[in-house]
């Protein structure tokens, strides 16, 4: 379900609107970027610009053009790419390859605890590695299928179908 | 293509992930608003792919939502700034008061000062012409008793013309009352002495010829009307003036006799 309403009101410049979106996007916002910084101090900057942007250019998005929530992924994602560039990372490129959301899982201790997610982390972690890539560089890096085809050296025809059953296998982990 | 071709071919959630091109999103658009379940099937994926992201990033700091809300809705600082506005106009009307104030006392003092200079100048004024007429009248009741006594009837007037060796120019001229033993000389015509000389005037009986001193002209130069008022004269049938040394001679220096006349 989408909040159109709110984004309706978020659109009118409604300041509760933009709060209560705030709590509904913010976390899996931060998710983005987090995979994309891996700092969680750049993440916190980076997740403010997505938002004062998300406030200041409500108006550009349209239900027309796709979901609210790819809207604020591409916003999200884009802003977290700027800023590694901007900070010069030396080993950015390296960090895209080497850290994704399964390793982030197993390294972090400070993450969301909440008891209904336990499951899913653990069918995250018990992912075939191939799906975690596809996965990390589709959905959290923006990457197309061609360059995921090339990043990972298999078939563009079949990169597209991998992803389906790889999200597939989390949605069943989840109960549905 | 039908509903379950759509969610079988896994554009759906490339559409999610916002990698479709333009094209194929205006598609997917179109197939969730005439099959449900194909809508159905995005809103699923989207809330797995929610959930994901939202468990592999730590907790999402309470300063950030600060930190936006003060960027975007610092409205307290406009406020403020209007407050300090209105706060200045307050000032600069006061001041502005002050520094007229301050104006309109400096004019007011100079104009008090300036009347205050006026009215000394005018007092002054006032006690030299006050003066003036003063002296006028003192002037003017001197000649007027002069007059008097010139007009009295007992008044005989002697003129004493120069005498030619020493002062052929010179004269002068006696108004002798016998009554009260007075004369009144007026010595207009007479230069005045040199340097550590001084008048002296003589009355003369004729028979034989006796001089007695009846005065010097001390002050010559000092007298504005050069009309000497003496007394005590004796009976007199004449009048003369010598130029003596400084404090008078008991008898004339007939050498330096300057006016000599008869009654």
């Amino acid at each position: 379900m989408q909040p159109d309403e709110l984004i309706t009101l978020l659109q009118n410049r409604d300041q509760r609107a933009f709060s209560k979106l705030y709590e509904m996007y913010s976390e899996s916002t931060y998710g983005i970027i987090y995979n994309i910084v891996l700092d969680q101090d750049l993440a916190d900057e980076v997740l403010q610009d997505v938002f004062i942007k998300i406030w200041e250019k409500s108006s550009t998005y349209s239900t027309s053009k796709g979901r609210f929530f790819t809207w604020i992924l591409n916003i999200a994602r884009n802003a977290a790419i700027d800023k590694i560039r901007s900070k010069s990372f030396k080993n950015s490129k390296k960090n895209l390859d080497a850290d994704n959301f399964v390793h982030i899982l197993e390294d972090q201790t400070n993450l969301n605890q909440t008891t209904d997610t336990i499951g899913l982390r653990a069918f995250v972690k018990a992912l075939e590695p191939l799906c975690r890539k596809v996965i990390d560089l589709l959905y959290f890096k923006g990457f197309t299928q061609v360059e995921a085809s090339e990043k990972l050296d298999i078939p563009l025809g079949t990169i597209k179908t991998r992803n389906r059953n790889c999200l597939k296998s989390l949605r069943n982990s989840m109960g549905e | 293509m039908n509903a379950q071709e759509y969610i079988a071919s896994g554009n759906l959630e490339l559409f999610v992930y916002g990698t479709l091109s333009e094209a194929e999103n205006k598609k997917i658009i179109a197939a969730m608003e005439k099959y449900p379940e194909v809508k159905e099937e995005v809103e699923k994926i989207e809330k797995t792919l929610k959930s994901l992201a939202e468990e592999v990033a730590p907790k999402v700091s309470d300063n950030v939502w600060v930190a936006i809300n003060n960027k975007i809705f610092g409205g307290g600082t406009v406020k403020q700034l209007e407050t300090v506005k209105t706060t200045n106009w307050l000032a600069i009307l006061g001041w502005a008061a002050s520094v007229l104030l301050i104006i309109g006392l400096f004019w007011m003092f100079n104009q008090n000062a300036t009347l205050e200079s006026e009215l000394v100048e005018n007092q002054k004024e006032n006690q030299e012409l006050l003066e003036k007429i003063i002296s006028t009248e003192e002037s003017l009741a001197e000649t007027e008793s002069l007059l008097n006594i010139l007009r009295d009837k007992d008044i005989k007037a002697v003129n004493l013309p120069g005498h030619a060796p020493v002062a052929p120019e010179a004269f002068a001229k006696v108004f002798y009352n016998e009554s009260t033993k007075t004369v009144h000389l007026d010595a207009r015509g007479l230069p005045e002495p040199p340097e550590g000389m001084v008048y002296q005037v003589w009355s003369l009986k004729m028979d034989p010829l006796t001089p007695t001193s009846i005065g010097l002209l001390d002050d010559f130069a000092s007298i504005d009307n050069k009309v000497f008022v003496l007394q005590d004269i004796p009976e007199s049938e004449g009048f003369g003036i010598t130029l003596e040394p400084a404090g008078g001679s008991p008898t004339p220096t007939l050498e330096q006799l300057y006016t000599l006349g008869v009654i």
